[in-house]
């Protein structure tokens, strides 16, 4: 079974946060708006952050694209009292949305704070309500429940389907996340971790491969490569 | 037949017909209580946006509630299990009305999570599809077990008394005496259910020990079990119970205090009692500040980023203000109070207890909020912020007031003091089996 | 059978955690209500 994972080269990330609107439109995250965003409410499944280091004039800055970091050792599946969240077989950690309950124990047991709750039922400004993306297993989430970055799952289901339908092996290139096919810089890589000589192998093990909170062993499979 | 106490009288004279101060009091708490449930309704429809929770302060006011609720109901247990299997005689006034905190904040303990769930409707999926690697099922077995446990003790401490009122208050309504009539499972009072009953007692009381330390550890490990900065520590779960067990007792101080004014059981409830608790008041506020040395001694010295943020968060960034109070509500003052002004004064033990009551709540706060407004991410993600809502207060003011509803409406209707427990000696019960194996030994 | 993965099966598979839930609760309350009639039984006509 593929072990997918993503590499983001922070030195052809220039922040320009397209990743972050292509994950929206691909998965129909609702819009908070701007009041409940000051609140802390808003969704990102997929969010480029800025770590500053230092004062001007001695200003060092990064910008991370930060989605879940689908760690093989998650935090966040073991809290789950109902197994709502979990890894399956292929690495991808998934919430059923039928079945969680809201606790939100998930959500505190990220170290990363990726996960998100949907505090209200789903909204979308007039515009953005018209160009849902009408695929069912990205069909809005109701109030209550938590969700996340999937890798964009639906994705790969549609790709094995479509090469199923061709009579073709599933190969690991057919399948690529929203925001990967967006990243204007080509910033983004993904694939098969476990495949010696996909791009995202080789990547993950250059010198200038990191990951964040790689201390806590959670083992996320978001490799960044270094600026510089 | 019901053992003699001198005090009988005294105790039985506050279950009387409901007076209009009675209805006035259940009135206003039943209008609070209401509100409350009706800000939950709203927010049920609503979503849990109407609060101020969000991301990254996930768990606010509502699991506040939960663990301070749970950390109340400690007193009942503390009083009448762990005093009992020490063999502490001067606990026997005592230990209905800590019962009843513990019988009547356990619910509202449950409530707080029930209101905190994005899909409470789907709360039997933990049934469904529980799974005990998560802290929240072994959460819910504790709490549960506890719960059961403890409305089973109560009323088997009740028992006699019940069948007193059956036997005793003639005066009061039909419909009253059909509910002692009924409750009372034809208690008779024979010295071999008398002996039963206290064995029993004595089983339960050390099962019930044991779920004590258990529930308010598990609770503890809802935080300790992740990798929040601040909350996972080892030092957690002693922390949370040994805080339990402040709060809880200095309840019980308050209950009591006000039940001897009110229903006038001075001769009961003498002062030789509080000043007993006082003992113990001090040993666990020198306690609770033992543990928040060493934890916050631990912390600083090992001087780890993450940690750090945390802790300077609480000594003198965002949280500072509460951080203090809590500190001076907790122990400042009322050790201060305890030691030099409390001796037999009931009203100065009282002061201590309330102060040492909210502090709690604060103290509450104060681990579980700074935590989350300071993840792991902070410098890409900034720091977080919680300003809790009418919604969350006003549902807060509704367990409050529930609880205080639950309690006064119990004692118009039974007697706070156990009357059997208090009574001037229970009827000698010797097994036959004993008496002949005696003759045996002796030669007869 | 393997221990640890018998193990692994009872902690993380959805549902045990509530046949166990259901089970203590069961439990216990059978307990009591058996403790309950016991102590009430108590010194009538020689029974034990």
């Amino acid at each position: 079974m593929p072990r997918w994972g993503m590499v983001i080269d922070l030195d052809k990330c220039f922040a320009c946060q397209s990743c972050t609107a292509a994950c929206r439109m691909e998965n129909n995250t609702p819009v908070a708006g701007p009041d409940q965003t000051v609140l802390g409410r808003a969704i990102l499944w997929n969010e480029v952050l800025p770590f500053i280091e230092g004062e001007y004039p001695l200003v060092h800055a990064t910008m991370i694209p930060r989605p879940c970091m689908h760690c093989d050792n998650p935090p966040c599946t073991a809290v789950c009292p109902v197994r709502a969240t979990y890894k399956n077989e292929e690495g991808i950690v998934v919430v059923d949305y039928q079945r969680c309950i809201g606790c939100r124990m998930c959500t505190v047991a990220c170290p990363y704070a990726i996960r998100y709750f949907n505090w209200f039922p789903p909204e979308w400004p007039q515009s953005l309500n018209q160009h849902l993306n009408p695929d069912p297993e990205v069909a809005p989430r109701p109030k209550g429940v938590v969700e996340k970055c999937t890798f964009c799952i639906q994705r790969l289901h549609k790709a094995r389907e479509k090469a199923a339908a061709e009579g073709r092996t599933f190969q690991a290139t057919d399948y690529t996340p929203a925001c990967v096919q967006t990243c204007t810089g080509h910033a983004r890589y993904f694939g098969d971790l476990d495949d010696p000589n996909s791009l995202v192998s080789k990547l993950a093990h250059s010198p200038r491969a990191f990951r964040l909170l790689e201390e806590l062993g959670t083992e996320p499979k978001v490799y960044y490569l270094k600026q510089g | 037949m019901h053992p003699e106490n001198k005090n009988e009288a005294i105790i039985l004279k506050p279950i009387h017909r409901p007076t209009t101060g009675d209805r006035l009091l259940w009135f206003a708490l039943g209008g609070i209580l209401l509100l409350g449930l009706s800000a939950w309704v709203r927010q049920y429809v609503l979503g849990l946006g109407v609060t101020g929770l969000n991301r990254p302060v996930y768990w606010g006011v509502y699991i506040t509630n939960f663990v301070f609720f749970i950390g109340l109901a400690h007193s009942g247990t503390f009083i009448s299990a762990i005093l009992r299997i020490a063999g502490q005689g001067w606990r026997k006034p005592l230990t209905r009305a800590a019962e009843a905190i513990t019988l009547f904040s356990l619910p509202f303990g449950v409530a707080s999570i029930l209101a905190d769930m994005g899909r409470p409707e789907r709360v039997f999926n933990i049934i469904f599809f529980g799974r005990y690697q998560s802290p929240i099922l072994w959460d819910f077995t504790a709490v549960g077990l506890y719960f059961l446990s403890s409305i089973v003790f109560f009323y088997l401490s009740l028992l006699p008394d019940i069948a007193l009122c059956r036997d005793r208050l003639t005066n009061v309504p039909r419909w009253q005496r059909r509910m002692y009539e009924i409750l009372a499972l034809g208690w008779q009072g024979h010295p071999e259910q008398f002996h039963r009953l206290e064995k029993v007692l004595d089983g339960m009381a050390i099962f019930m020990t044991m779920l004590v330390v258990t529930v308010h550890t598990v609770v503890s490990w809802m935080f300790g079990m992740t990798l929040q900065p601040g909350w996972h520590t080892a030092l957690i779960g002693p922390f949370f119970l040994l805080g339990a067990i402040l709060s809880g007792t200095a309840a019980v101080v308050i209950a009591l205090a006000i039940l001897r004014k009110v229903y006038k059981l001075e001769q009961v409830l003498h002062i030789g009692l509080f000043n007993s608790i006082r003992k113990l008041l001090i040993t666990f506020t020198l306690g609770w500040i033992y543990m928040m040395i060493a934890e916050h001694l631990t912390i600083g010295y090992g001087n780890m980023k993450e940690e750090m943020v945390v802790l300077q968060d609480k000594f003198s960034g965002t949280y500072a203000a509460i951080f203090w109070s809590m500190a001076l509500l907790v122990f400042g003052v009322p050790v201060l109070i305890l030691i030099f002004k409390a001796k037999n004064n009931i009203a100065w033990m009282v002061t201590a207890s309330i102060l040492i009551n909210v502090g709690m709540w604060l103290e509450r706060y104060i681990v579980i909020i700074p935590s989350e407004v300071s993840p792991r991410l902070l410098p890409v993600m900034g720091q977080g912020i919680y300003l809790p809502t009418a919604t969350e207060w006003l549902i807060t003011a509704a367990w409050f007031s529930g609880l205080f509803l639950l309690y006064m409406t119990f004692t118009r209707f039974f007697p706070i003091i156990p009357v059997w427990e208090t009574a001037e000696h229970l009827p000698e019960f010797e097994p036959e089996g004993l008496r002949e194996a005696q003759a045996v030994q002796t030669g007869d | 059978m393997d221990i640890s993965s018998l193990a692994y099966a009872f902690f993380n598979t959805p549902g045990v955690g509530g046949a166990v839930i259901l089970t203590i609760f069961t439990g216990a309350c059978l307990i009591y209500v058996y403790l309950t009639r016991w102590i009430l039984r108590g010194g009538r006509k020689g029974q034990k």
